[in-house]
């Protein structure tokens, strides 16, 4: 099952920092020969480099005596390493010409390029990291903003335990519903259609967390806020007033769809996607309805909408059937141009209001207040249910089996061949709901069904 | 007077489980020695009159297919033989007959006379003696004379004679059945020898008078025709066939109970034992069930010419006056006359954890128990066991290999496993879902799976085995012949099919593959066969071939995992090994390791928290640990 210890004596290295050139390049080396290979190459300025677990200063230097750069070396010594292997980083300067000079100097000496995840899966074989870390880790660099952070590192806790729970339960359920039908048949002839229930409530959770886990994976996770209003109410003076004081450090994705201007925010930790419906808006021709104008099917998708009026207009009746609809999500309405003349106070039964100019900027330190409160309520209702990777693979697994049980049940195949399958999907999740004992799922047929002639 | 004798098993006790012990060891020509308090009731039925069901029917077949007595019994004294679960897959049907109780009991003593190395003693075993961890000796008593026996294995099959306790009502007297002493030295005995004992739980219903009740009132339940009878080999079910019947407790009837629940020892907590979930007395019935406002009773004979009628459903430790009130409620019964009340009664078993998968003391070599003194309950569970240990207790004084039987291989595997590694808290009984691998541990192929077993070890008769090679060479024909068969599509092939709702051939498929279609009998198909078929087609056959083809993709998942554990049973765990040094295995995880001690990673698979993550932490940790690996860390 698991490799032995033959290759791992080989030492292996890689550039552990980004592209090239930067300001630093780090080389990590990790072996049994990582402190022998690095005698021949690195001389600290103040003192002989010993096995120890150090930080050192020095030239780093060719075999044959020729200057690479001059660097700083951190040296680890078994087990206390990321790998539990000797280790070495190098520190250099991040040059393309530096970097592939010491690369091919440790290759030279013996040493091989890692290949992807190697230095992890040496951790994991010396026992330094267990496989749960790892996913983890891997799920750290898919992360998107503190609310990812934290849905990843609060993993075991709640969320995801008590939807696994109630699988479990439902999962049990089933199954001591299909071992009754087989083992008191004569008591319990008809029982099998209450499979349904528990089956499609184990269905329900176990595509909750896959869906869970593909929002995170997919980035759907990130909450729209929406800026609605009619043309010329200021929306657009409003967006980019937002982003100003919001925009978020953007790294393209691929498959991002946009139907209107979209731009990231950063508000209070969170990243939400500001959406500007103008943009749809002049996409449609003039026979759209304004209902469609203002926005619906943003509104909709929003976690938190600003709806703008013109102060000097008032409210029409289509704001107000839109403040209507939605008014159940976290909003807030900006009563804009109040430095205008024709300028009327909103009145006090529409709910939370800003009054503003978004032009002169005054009552805008008000709107930040507004703003980044409603963004805490957001972030309290959206759920940090995530599984890991693995888990997400088996909960599809299990999805599949239960696809296959319910299209069992309607075809009135035998119980035996339905709680074959079922057991299937318990075992498939041993790692997330434990190994389940017979003698629970008889407990549970012993409470649910009076069993005995 | 005193004499001194050797036998090479002693089984101490006649019922299920001391028949077949003894009977196993005898046939297997060890010199066995029947030590039975009363021969009138050897293979006495105590409490229903039948034999099989769901998942006991199985085990009934497995101890035919070994070379025991119990399914050739069932067949001649049978009144009436029921398929159970047939409108489900062939896997989990099961047998259940009513058996005449008289001449179940009559035909086992005159088998059990009549078996050569067999020896029957009337009377009392005391004093077992134990030197060097080793059975040595027993004493025998009785009214006229006293036996010193020299013995290497003892079997005990004490049933709920160990210091047993009847209830009925407040009432209470020692014993083990009714109008029966209770075995009280026993206990004692084992517990002197380092025995857990527990304390557990059964009961069983008033007996009422056939010519009191009125049937007229009741529903008819026959049995089938024709009969599936339970063994393999030539038996024959000589005996009349007769129905039972069905009828319903009534709102009455819940109500005498209710208001007479403090009355009942099970309330009152004058009962210490625990009993089985899944055979209440009527009044748990009620009170855990209150929704259910009847339940069903069968009312069974107890033989062709007994008067007396077994209630069904209706198992009690109320007092005698209340049993009377609540079974008039039944209808049908108003002018019932009862011949015997209902009782409860407490006894003492062994913890069976302290046994190996032989049924033999883990600490005490020749010490082997069997059938209800271990917590189970049931003919069957105590039967199969008393074969497993009596063959075993044969081998052992033959020096032979003893015989194990696993899981994956039969019912008897599993209780075996289930009673030693998990132990019991309530009366064992046997479900199919208990078997994980139920899908290949059937009732028609029970002797495809043992009986090569049961040959080999000199407990099946060749006679019996020349047979059971002919039917296996049958079917292995057949299935080679349906495989490679193929048949064409013509209109006659289509109409067959479509009689079944079946739709028709589009390309030419082979037998075995028509089979597979859920809907498809053999016998629809087979006129179709264009070649002579290599043998003449029987039932037994066609069941087989007909269920291995239908559950053929989950036989297959079955035998993957088989193959998975066996793997996982290869990387033995040393006793020694300390769980907290592996990396990797939670707090819970290792707690449980470290109080268990499983033999192999599959035992360890098993238990309950221990995740497939775990097992690969713990692979590692072991390969860790015979390489030497990085020990310096403190974690292996």
């Amino acid at each position: 099952m698991l490799k032995t210890n033959l290759e791992i004596n080989e030492s292996i290295f890689a550039l552990t920092t980004g592209g090239l050139p930067s300001a630093v390049a780090i080389v990590k080396l990790s072996g049994s020969t990582a402190f022998e290979i690095t005698k021949k190459i690195f001389f600290p300025y103040f003192s002989d480099l010993s096995k120890t677990r150090g930080m050192w200063t020095g030239k780093l230097l060719t075999p044959e005596g020729a200057l690479i750069d001059q660097i700083m070396a951190l040296t680890f010594v078994s087990p206390h390493s990321h790998t539990g292997e000797d280790s070495v980083e190098f520190h250099c300067h991040g040059s393309v010409a530096v970097v592939e000079k010491l690369e091919r100097t440790l290759i030279s000496l013996g040493a091989r390029q890692a290949t992807r995840g190697e230095f992890s899966y040496r951790a994991y074989l010396n026992a330094k990291t267990s496989l749960e870390d790892l996913e983890t880790l891997g799920d750290v660099f898919k992360a998107k903003d503190q609310i990812d952070l934290n849905a990843i590192y609060s993993r075991k806790s709640e969320p995801l335990q008590e939807v696994v729970g109630r699988l479990k339960e439902n999962l049990m359920v089933l199954q001591a519903i299909l071992d009754t039908s087989v083992d008191f048949s004569e008591e319990y002839s008809n029982v099998v259609h209450q499979s349904f229930q528990p089956l499609s409530k184990a269905i329900h959770e176990c595509s909750l967390t896959i869906q869970a886990y593909k929002r995170f994976e997919h980035g759907l996770s990130v909450p729209k806020v929406v800026i609605a209003g009619r043309p010329n109410a200021g929306k657009s003076s409003l967006f980019n007033t937002l982003l100003g004081k919001y925009r978020a450090i953007v790294h393209e994705e691929a498959g991002t769809t946009r139907d209107a201007i979209e731009e990231e925010i950063y508000l209070e930790g969170k990243r939400f996607k500001l959406v500007d419906i103008a943009g749809f808006r002049q996409a449609l021709s003039a026979a759209e309805k304004e209902g469609i104008e203002l926005g619906e099917k943003f509104l909709k998708e929003s976690s938190l909408w600003i709806l703008v009026v013109d102060g000097t207009v008032g409210i029409s009746k289509e704001e107000e059937l839109i403040l209507e609809r939605f008014s159940q999500k976290p909003h807030l309405i900006l009563w804009n141009k109040m430095d205008l003349a024709e300028f009327q106070r909103p009145p006090n039964f529409i709910g939370p209001t800003v009054v503003l100019s978004a032009r002169t900027g005054e009552g805008v330190e008000e709107l930040w207040r507004s703003l980044e409160s409603l963004s805490l309520k957001v972030v309290g209702q959206e759920t940090t249910l995530l599984p890991t990777v693995s888990q997400v693979k088996k909960l599809e697994k299990v999805f599949e089996l239960l696809i296959s049980i319910s299209e069992g049940l309607k075809r009135s195949d035998p119980a035996e061949m339905i709680a074959e399958k079922n057991r299937a999907a318990m075992r498939e999740i041993t790692d997330l709901i434990g190994y389940v004992d017979q003698e629970e799922i008889l407990g549970k047929v012993f409470s649910e069904f009076c069993i005995g002639k | 007077m005193f004499h001194v004798k050797h036998f090479d098993v002693v089984v101490i006790g006649g019922g299920h489980a001391g028949c077949e012990a003894a009977l196993a060891s005898a046939r297997m020509g060890t010199s066995t020695l029947l030590i039975t308090m009363d021969t009138s009731k050897i293979g006495e039925m105590s409490c229903n009159p039948s034999i099989g069901g769901v998942g006991k029917g199985q085990l009934v077949k497995e101890i035919d297919a070994l070379g025991g007595e119990m399914g050739i019994n069932a067949d001649y004294t049978g009144i009436q033989f029921k398929r159970l679960n047939t409108r489900k897959g062939g896997a989990v049907q099961s047998s259940r007959c009513q058996s005449d109780k008289k001449q179940y009991a009559l035909r086992m003593q005159s088998i059990v006379r009549g078996t050569e190395n067999l020896t029957v003693y009337e009377g009392e075993a005391k004093d077992l003696s134990v030197t060097e961890g080793k059975v040595q000796s027993l004493r025998f008593v009785s009214k006229d004379s006293e036996i010193q026996i020299h013995t290497n294995n003892l079997i005990i099959t004490a049933g709920t004679f160990m210091k047993g306790l009847m209830h009925c009502g407040f009432e209470q007297s020692s014993g083990g059945r009714f109008g029966e002493k209770p075995s009280v030295g026993l206990s004692d005995n084992l517990k002197e020898l380092g025995f857990k004992l527990m304390r557990l739980k059964t009961g069983t219903p008033a007996r009422l008078h056939r010519a009191s009740i009125d049937f007229s009132k009741m529903e008819i339940a026959p049995g089938d025709d024709p009969i599936y009878k339970f063994s393999f080999w030539n038996s024959e079910t000589p005996l009349p066939q007769v129905n039972c019947y069905l009828t319903y407790t009534s709102e009455n009837m819940h109500q005498v109970i209710r208001e007479n629940i403090h009355r009942s020892p099970l309330y009152s907590g004058h009962i210490q034992g625990v009993g089985p979930r899944y055979c209440p007395s009527i009044e748990d019935k009620i009170v855990k069930f209150p929704e259910k406002t009847r339940h069903h009773l069968f009312f069974e004979p107890e033989a062709l010419d007994s008067e007396w009628i077994y209630p069904n459903g209706i198992s009690t430790s109320l007092p005698a006056e209340v049993q009377e009130l609540f079974i008039r409620a039944i209808p049908g019964c108003e002018k019932v006359e009862i011949v015997r009340f209902g009782y409860a009664v407490e006894y003492d078993c062994v913890d069976p954890t302290q046994l190996t998968p032989i049924f033999q003391s883990r600490e005490i070599k020749g010490l082997f128990l069997a059938g209800q003194v271990n917590g189970t309950s049931g003919y069957e569970e105590a039967a199969a066991q008393g074969i497993l240990a009596g063959i075993n207790a044969s081998l052992q004084a033959q020096n032979k290999e003893p015989l194990i039987l696993s899981r994956a291989e039969s019912y008897i595997g599993v209780m075996a496993d289930d009673l030693t590694s998990k132990g019991v808290t309530e009366p064992y009984r046997m479900f199919t879902s208990r078997a994980e691998y139920r899908l290949s541990l059937r009732e028609d192929n029970a002797d495809l799976r043992l009986s090569e077993y049961g040959h080999a070890i000199g407990l099946l008769s060749e006679e019996k085995y020349a047979h059971y090679l002919e039917r296996k060479q049958k079917l292995e024909d057949t299935k080679t012949f349906f495989a490679s068969h193929y048949l064409k599509p013509t209109p006659e092939i289509d109409s067959a099919l479509a009689k079944v709702g079946s739709s028709p051939l589009a390309i030419a498929q082979s037998v075995s593959t028509i089979l597979k279609r859920p809907e498809v009998g053999l016998r629809e198909i087979i006129p179709f066969a264009t070649k002579p078929l290599p043998h003449s087609l029987d039932d037994k056959t066609i069941e087989t071939l007909e269920i291995e083809a239908k559950y053929e993709g989950y036989i297959s998942i079955q035998r993957e995992e088989i193959a998975r554990l066996n793997r996982l049973k290869e990387h033995l765990l040393p006793t020694d090994i300390d769980y907290k040094k592996i990396h990797g295995l939670s707090l819970e995880v290792k707690e449980k390791l470290t109080k268990l001690r499983p033999k192999t990673l599959a035992d360890a698979a098993q238990i309950s928290g221990v995740t497939p993550a775990s097992l690969t932490a713990l692979l590692s940790g072991l390969s860790k640990l015979k390489s030497g690996g990085i020990s310096a860390q403190g974690t292996v």
